[in-house]
């Protein structure tokens, strides 16, 4: 399925945050949205997800106009990882997966055998089905943005959108994610989503859009975009990007602030 | 505004529930040896409840009547008893049950739709716009029923216009500006009914007005109990239907529409419901608080937060509760006690006790 979004203007109804704003997402690839906070990225994923009206231009996927597409069917090709928080009621981690199921199910309808099969494969996948029955809100930051990732699967999209998914992680935490991140891609389904780390678009994306004042400012490959020039224009700040692979043997590619 | 989590999980609680969430099917089964259960403490306290009260009634009293009533046949005991036990307390005992089960099943879907503990069937104006009602009712001297009525339309106008101002105050979170215009809808209520009190006659009105707004099921006949009993039952209807999709909507606006929901719709049906359902109470009990802000809080320490058992859980429990009240309030002392100094004096402290044994606080 591919995602192209068109001259795209976006923002709140009282609040312009961008515009002219065209990419074509390619499946199965990985798109790491990099910029400043208030760059106008988590505004962007709302309006791909049909939660704001789009202001002008256009998101076709396959070519089709999704303005006009009601929300079950956004939602059954389009899902949302948001960032992990605790402001949910204390459900399982197996209710909150199910949830995913909601737009594959009728309006009066409760999951079935099927639908919970769906949510523990989904759960397998990432290696948290033994946290099935642990409470929501009792669980590692880490393991709750885990199984916010499970939902989305068990949502069965082609495409996720993920807004910052290390946000709030400790270093394992993000690890964790990033691996899980890349398991998904692998497995051919297409990623849209936004970090505060350039090193993690290194790690796992395929693609980077830069993003500042609501405006792409560079789109490309990682190694290709991500130089000191660039983050300098995006942040501001002065860093070097070191290529770390001959000393780790694997592909290793950093961006190293410079301070002081 | 955030749900805190769990904001009070007691410990053999959290171990009942970790050793209850071991099986999905063993879950299913714990649930309704827990329906099954509270239903036969019910049913217990349903027949003590019909025993209590200033004129006496005992078991085989009881059994006696209700035996010649199924059977037509008729009894030796004075006709005295026929009357206490058709006329006044069966009538009473059902209001109890109907009013803490509407009152708790609204509390549940305001707790779950606001994710907020302290969320309770009350928090958009109802009982402050049928307490308006009702006391102008009082006040132009009203016969009972037509006071009720005032009473059911009065909250559920003040509900719509709530709603209908959430509506009109557009770019910020929907949530939040429903619970705001609820607060200053009952506040503009409350003035009205300070106002009728300061004006209201001191002798005849006043202690009308007055123990209205305190809560009591003294007054409530059979035909009432039918009517309230039917619009709760409508109440109900769309809560029992949708109850899985409220666990999702209890994840917030946007996560909500992001799994495909309407959430605009079914925010509309779930706050009408819930309306219809305590508008139908507080017209015949008056004022009852804590009952729908406690119970299904509890409920949910007990069951979890999935509204599938959620809803059943509490209003059985809500029932009972109640029920226990009117009890307590009618045995307890010479003068009978209004409904809401009890549901007051007793739920405040228990919240607080909860409060204090929890694991973690409020955000």
């Amino acid at each position: 399925m591919t995602l192209a979004v068109h001259q795209l203007a976006f923002g709140y109804p009282d609040h312009p945050v961008g515009d002219q704003l065209s990419l074509t997402v390619n499946p199965g690839e990985v798109l790491c949205f990099l910029g400043p906070n208030g760059s106008g990225k988590t505004t962007l994923f709302k309006t791909l997800l049909g939660l704001l009206a789009v202001r002008g231009g256009g998101i076709t996927i396959d070519g089709e106009d999704i303005g006009r597409w009601t929300q079950p069917r956004i939602a059954r090709t389009l899902s949302y990882v948001p960032q992990q928080h605790d402001a949910y009621l204390p459900f399982t981690v197996m209710e909150v997966v199910l949830m995913g199921r909601s737009a594959h199910i009728g309006v009066f309808a409760s999951p079935s055998q099927r639908d919970h099969e769906i949510a523990h494969e989904a759960l397998q996948s990432l290696k948290i089905d033994h946290l099935a029955h642990a409470v929501y809100t009792h669980i590692s930051g880490g393991e709750r943005q885990l199984t916010l990732i499970a939902r989305a699967l068990a949502q069965q999209t082609q495409l996720v959108i993920m807004d910052e998914p290390t946000a709030n992680l400790d270093f394992g935490n993000q690890v964790l994610v990033l691996n899980a991140i890349q398991r998904l891609a692998r497995s051919g389904i297409t990623i849209i989503m936004s970090s505060h780390d350039p090193d993690h678009a290194f790690h796992v994306a395929s693609r980077v859009a830069m993003i500042k004042n609501g405006r792409l400012t560079a789109l490309g490959e990682p190694k290709h975009v991500i130089n000191p020039e660039s983050l300098h224009e995006l942040y501001g700040v002065e860093v070097d990007v070191v290529d770390f692979g001959a000393v780790t043997g694997h592909a290793a590619t950093l961006c190293v602030p410079i301070i002081g | 505004m955030f749900y805190p989590g769990p904001l009070v999980i007691l410990g053999t609680t959290l171990q009942r529930r970790k050793k209850l969430a071991n099986h999905t099917h063993a879950k299913q089964d714990s649930t309704h040896s827990h329906i099954g259960a509270s239903l036969a403490l019910l049913l217990c306290l349903v027949v003590v409840s019909i025993m209590v009260g200033k004129f006496d009634v005992t078991l085989r009293d009881l059994i006696t009547v209700l035996w010649a009533r199924l059977s037509g046949a008729s009894h030796s005991l004075p006709p005295v008893i026929d009357t206490v036990i058709f006329q006044i307390r069966i009538p009473r005992v059902a209001a109890a049950l109907v009013v803490g089960a509407a009152l708790s099943a609204a509390g549940a879907t305001y707790q779950s739709l606001f994710r907020n503990p302290l969320a309770s069937p009350d928090i958009l104006g109802v009982s402050a716009g049928a307490g308006l009602g009702a006391v102008l009712g009082i006040a132009l001297a009203l016969p009972t029923f037509a006071i009720q009525m005032m009473a059911f339309v009065f909250g559920m106008a003040t509900v719509f216009t709530v709603y209908f101002i959430s509506q009109a105050v557009r770019g910020h979170d929907p949530m939040l500006v429903l619970v705001l215009a609820g607060v200053v809808m009952g506040a503009l209520a409350g003035a009205g009914v300070s106002l009728l009190k300061y004006l209201a006659d001191p002798y005849d009105e006043l202690p009308a007005i007055t123990f209205w707004l305190l809560g009591s099921l003294n007054a409530v006949t059979g035909d009432e109990m039918w009517v309230t009993l039917i619009i709760v039952f409508l109440g109900l209807i769309p809560l029992v239907l949708l109850r899985w999709r409220m666990n999702i909507m209890s994840l917030g606006d946007e996560e909500a529409r992001a799994l495909g929901i309407h959430t605009g719709r079914m925010r509309l049906l779930f706050i009408g419901a819930a309306t219809l359902i305590t508008a139908a109470a507080v017209s015949i009990s008056g004022v009852i608080g804590w009952v729908g802000l406690m119970i299904p809080h509890i409920t949910r320490l007990l069951v979890g937060p999935d509204f599938r058992r959620l809803l059943p859980m509490s209003m059985l429990i809500g029932a009972a509760y109640l029920l226990l009240i009117d009890d307590l309030a009618r045995a307890f002392a010479e003068v009978e006690i209004p409904l809401g100094i009890l549901t007051a004096l007793l739920g405040a402290p228990f919240f607080l006790w909860l409060l204090a044994r929890s694991t973690r606080g409020w955000q």
